[in-house]
């Protein structure tokens, strides 16, 4: 565990949204299996939460965030409402693409950027926005959220290297969570490290414990730091671990041992004996938290549930401003 | 109609165009591969000088990354003109362009714009460049929702829907034919823009209607002062914009001539010819006269050799020939 000076309001608001992100996988999950959530399966993002709250807990509102496919804690962090995260997985008329995306989800109102389906792509659109700061002359800065996989694309080359070449303020955030899709990271990725990829272009490129949302937010801190004052982009490899298959009710390519001893290394867990323990909460209070977590979310469902559809003549809009 | 007027080429309308329209909005910026010192094919010359680094981006040979940085930008408040030196470079943008630019929009709910004109620089058959670098890939894109396509064949056309592309909120494919570089016409000193989605009918007729657009246009008019000679009176149809394609303008000349030819420098196969003819099927049938023919490439790669290249590009002689078969 980091040794830490943050301030007992972050601590807490990091405990909260992880427990936010771990309840709402859950019930997405669950209101999948029943059926009251029609479509794609969710990308569960349980066992990595601390890594979308630390690193975004260190942005201010203008910056900008792409995230990764994986778990709602990059967007609830950055500020995407619950409501509209719940509407919009169900398809609804009130989702915050109006239902057309689905698990692609966006928020211009906190600057989160959406969500694509195809891995690759977002690392070359965070580059952009990157360029676009260093343009506009604004003290922006964008963190972009990736997995293991991405890292296997074609685009991780031109984005890590145009990054460092015109220094744009980017913080390269992976979630090195060992598995692509069913495919482990050892049978098919060259280096040991993905940190080990950053170097070549001059970037500080560190690993931290993914599953520790203070080491997370420090080492993110840092990063969003030196991005904001000209000093160019960051690249945070934080090792982590999937506890889902790649999706709900996909196959599970590794051992039930190794998932055991990995979720004792529960990110939430961690924090919550830390703060307990250095008497930033009571445990009272942390089930307090917990249950009005689950008031939230469950507010979030009935809300989706009893939201529209959208209407037949949506499907022609939006295709063209 | 306009004050004053002069002569220009192709390749000095797309110069006059980006230099006024980044005169005009400062959120306009460029990048692409070789812009700044080579000044792909002189048509970026000037540009560096006048707008500064800021503005005129020499990128890597990363066509993704073109594609990417354009979208970052787009979504961010500014106007980019990503430039795509040479169209058979496209497939390597091809996942940014189909897969994010075109459903960045329509995905996210109406949440973003994404004001991009994607110039696609010398493309087309004809300069001995061999398989890779003298495709017309225009067809592939009409089929991706999202994108809107066009190819100008005239200095005139070429200015003004360059003008028009760089000021609509939507990502549009603007595409060049290296063969047209040097061809003249008249333009207007002011400023205008070309609609896009509106066709031009670029020589009247009565008893053929030749659609065609960017080169092949100007083989399909050549066919027309020939066909005349033979007392053959042929309409020809530039569509200027490929996606949205003006249908109205296209069914209406099929209604005075009855007959249809759609000349494209492609493989049929696939071809924006197909889409033509199947759209005057089902909505003009009644128009015709004889069948809807098409002139285009054949299924091959496109060779070097000068003796098979010239085999390979449809000509004026093709469409002449194919007139006379559906004129009797």
């Amino acid at each position: 565990m980091a040794q830490e000076n943050i301030e007992k309001d972050i601590l807490i608001k990091m405990y909260k949204l992880m427990v936010t992100s771990r309840f709402w996988d859950n019930n997405i999950d669950d209101m999948h299996a029943k059926k009251q959530m029609i479509g794609m399966s969710p990308h569960s993002g349980q066992g990595q939460e601390a890594i979308g709250v630390g690193g975004c807990l260190t942005l201010k509102e203008e910056d900008y965030m792409v995230p990764s496919h994986r778990g709602c804690a990059h967007a609830i962090t950055k500020g995407l409402s619950l409501r509209k995260l719940t509407a919009e997985y169900l398809g609804k008329a009130t989702g915050v693409s109006k239902g057309k995306g689905g698990a692609h989800i966006c928020d211009p109102t906190h600057n989160i950027l959406g969500v694509s389906g195809i891995i690759g792509g977002a690392l070359l659109i965070a580059t952009g926005v990157g360029w676009s700061i260093k343009i506009r002359k604004t003290k922006q800065v964008v963190m972009d959220f990736f997995g293991d996989g991405m890292a296997g694309q074609a685009s991780f080359y031109p984005a890590l290297n145009l990054s460092a070449a015109w220094k744009l303020p980017i913080i390269w955030m992976c979630e090195n969570n060992r598995v692509q899709q069913f495919t482990h990271f050892e049978d098919v990725m060259g280096m040991k490290n993905i940190a080990e990829m950053g170097k070549p272009f001059g970037m500080p490129s560190i690993i931290v414990d993914g599953n520790d949302v203070m080491a997370v937010y420090n080492a993110a801190q840092n990063a969003v730091n030196r991005a904001r004052n000209g000093e160019g982009p960051s690249l945070i490899e934080c090792k982590t671990y999937r506890w889902r298959p790649h999706y709900e009710g996909a196959p599970e390519t590794r051992t039930i041992e190794e998932l055991l001893e990995m979720k004792k290394k529960c990110p939430i867990k961690k924090l919550r004996a830390y703060i307990i323990q250095n008497k930033v909460i009571t445990e009272k209070e942390a089930i307090k938290i917990d249950e009005n977590v689950m008031l939230e979310i469950k507010d979030a469902a009935k809300f989706a549930l009893e939201s529209p559809w959208p209407k037949p003549e949506e499907l022609f809009e939006d295709v063209y401003v | 109609m306009y004050m004053s007027e002069k002569i220009i080429n192709v390749g000095e309308a797309i110069h006059d165009a980006l230099v006024e329209e980044m005169r005009r909005d400062p959120s306009v910026i460029i990048l692409g591969e070789s812009i700044q010192r080579a000044t792909s094919f002189g048509i970026t010359r000037g540009l560096l000088t006048e707008f500064g680094y800021n503005r005129v981006w020499d990128t890597p040979i990363a066509e993704n990354a073109i594609a990417g940085l354009a979208l970052g930008a787009a979504l961010t408040g500014l106007r980019p003109v990503p430039i795509i030196m040479i169209g058979d470079f496209l497939p390597y943008a091809m996942e940014i362009i189909c897969n994010e630019i075109a459903k960045y929009r329509y995905m996210f709910g109406g949440n973003f714009k994404v004001p991009i004109t994607i110039r696609v620089g010398a493309q087309g058959a004809g300069a001995g460049l061999a398989a890779q670098h003298s495709q017309c890939l225009e067809a592939w894109f009409i089929h991706v929702p999202g994108l809107k396509v066009v190819y100008a064949s005239t200095p005139y056309d070429a200015k003004g829907l360059l003008k028009a592309s760089i000021r609509d909120d939507n990502p549009v494919l603007f595409f060049e034919h290296k063969l047209l570089g040097s061809i003249t016409g008249t333009v207007p000193t002011e400023d205008y823009t070309v609609p896009i989605g509106v066709a031009d009918v670029k020589r009247e007729g009565e008893d053929l209607t030749i659609v065609a657009w960017a080169f092949m246009m100007h083989k399909a008019l050549n066919a027309a002062t020939e066909l005349e000679k033979e007392g053959i009176s042929v309409e020809v149809v530039d569509p200027r914009t490929l996606y949205p394609i003006d249908k109205e303008t296209i069914l209406q000349s099929v209604k005075k001539t009855g007959r249809l030819i759609i000349a494209e420098e492609a493989p049929k196969t696939g071809s924006i010819g197909a889409e033509i003819s199947a759209m005057v099927n089902e909505e003009g049938f009644d128009y015709l006269d004889a069948p809807i023919m098409r002139v285009a490439a054949p299924h091959t790669p496109i060779p070097y050799s000068a003796a098979l290249e010239k085999l390979w590009i449809p000509n004026v002689e093709d469409i002449i020939n194919m007139a006379k078969k559906i004129v009797t």
